[in-house]
């Protein structure tokens, strides 16, 4: 039973993790005990984020010790200096029932439609709390004792923090592109040509001004003046070649493409921009 | 243009074109006309101008090898054949519904795909 019930959690977490970046994990847990949380006594682990994210979902080893199941909230909190703060967002609060006979301990929300965004570079809490007098659940212990981890004895109010094990379970999110700015790109067209060229002479001139993004942007050479200069390293940067990317022929094996059975490749294509996507089939 | 990976050779790709026998969800909206290609490791897009960037019979898709490509690159191309941006789609998905709703991913690289034209 316990290899049956190990593979469903390795399928669930498979299921989820596809096409997800993982934010914070524990994994999965090989014991039973963990933290007791009720009405007093409160739990939570502590991420970060390297970019930016939007929440996709969230689970979290958890078991009700109360025959009637047992409600708790799950919130995702700012950071305040080391300690949970405020709910990221509006959205970012969640109710929940621990079922006393929930047979696996594996619990899920996801979070897909919410919008709730993790912004890169900060420090956020997945936060457990009761969410009444009748709540009675362990949260079990992740299988590593070094997380970052905040208790609280008095509902949430204040909050204590430790090195130890965290309460177990993960952190999905889906990943915000962001196209690393062109340097010199003033337009924000992802490119640098004379267009830019012509703003930023105009600005020179005295005859347009810039916002303070573009301020940045116009200083090429970082030395807080944007003058002639400028100009001219940005000449330069349009002058300068661009990644060619390397030709190739391979047959198109797409009955219903217009190529069908022709070589095609970046040549092919030489003219128009074309698109180069590196998959697998299915 | 997909390129299928050298490691995925033996793999059927009727899902991936929706031919008849594809059982894929998407495919109830038709075939897909984008191209398709196989990546080969023989070496055929190893020569002349390409020689030294890519070897045959290293179990690397030569293809791939040339465009230093991982699993789920999108590479977009300008007109001149100048690489204009290369995004990864596992990390980055574009699926516009739900959650693509709120990253915003989905209109990010169509408008990357469109500025590609000005350069």
């Amino acid at each position: 039973m316990k290899k049956l019930i190990s593979i469903i959690i390795v399928f669930a977490s498979l299921v989820f993790s596809q096409d997800r970046s993982i934010i914070f994990s524990t994994g999965t847990p090989d014991s039973t005990s963990g933290f007791l949380i009720d009405s007093n006594h409160s739990y939570a682990n502590r991420f970060s984020v390297n970019v930016d994210f939007v929440l996709e979902a969230m689970n979290f080893f958890m078991t009700s010790e109360n025959e009637d199941n047992s409600n708790i909230h799950i919130s995702i909190r700012e950071d305040l200096n080391g300690r949970p703060g405020e709910l990221v967002s509006e959205f970012s609060q969640w109710n929940y029932t621990i079922d006393y006979d929930h047979p696996f301990n594996y619990n899920l929300i996801q979070t897909t439609n919410l919008c709730v965004y993790l912004d890169s570079g900060n420090y956020y809490w997945f936060v457990v709390e009761a969410a009444d007098d009748l709540t009675d659940v362990t949260w079990i212990y992740s299988n590593s004792p070094l997380y970052q981890i905040a208790s609280s004895q008095d509902s949430g109010i204040s909050w204590q923090t430790d090195v130890s094990y965290a309460g177990a379970g993960s952190i999905f999110g889906e990943q915000i592109y962001v196209q690393e700015a062109s340097e010199g790109d003033l337009n924000s067209d992802f490119t640098t040509n004379v267009v830019d060229i012509v703003s930023l002479v105009s600005y020179v001139l005295g005859e347009s001004s810039f916002n303070q993004e573009q301020l940045i942007i116009a200083d090429l050479n970082r030395d807080g003046l944007i003058n002639v200069v400028d100009i001219v390293a940005m000449v330069s940067i349009v002058l300068s070649p661009p990644l060619q990317v390397s030709d190739f022929n391979l047959e198109d094996i797409n009955p219903a493409s217009n190529y069908f059975s022709q070589e095609i490749g970046p040549s092919f294509f030489s003219g128009q921009v074309s698109a180069y996507y590196f998959g697998k089939q299915g | 243009m997909g390129i299928n990976g050298f490691q995925y050779i033996e793999d059927s790709v009727d899902c991936m074109i929706c031919n008849d026998e594809c059982t894929s969800n998407t495919c109830s909206l038709g075939p897909r006309v984008l191209s398709w290609s196989q990546d080969y490791d023989d070496g055929l897009n190893c020569l002349d101008e390409n020689q030294g960037l890519c070897e045959a019979g290293d179990d690397d898709g030569d293809v791939w090898e040339l465009m230093d490509a991982t699993l789920r690159d999108f590479v977009i191309v300008d007109r001149n054949g100048n690489e204009f941006a290369r995004v990864n789609l596992t990390y980055n998905n574009p699926d516009p519904t739900e959650i693509g709703e709120c990253t915003g991913n989905y209109q990010k690289i169509k408008d990357l795909i469109l500025s590609a034209r000005n350069r």
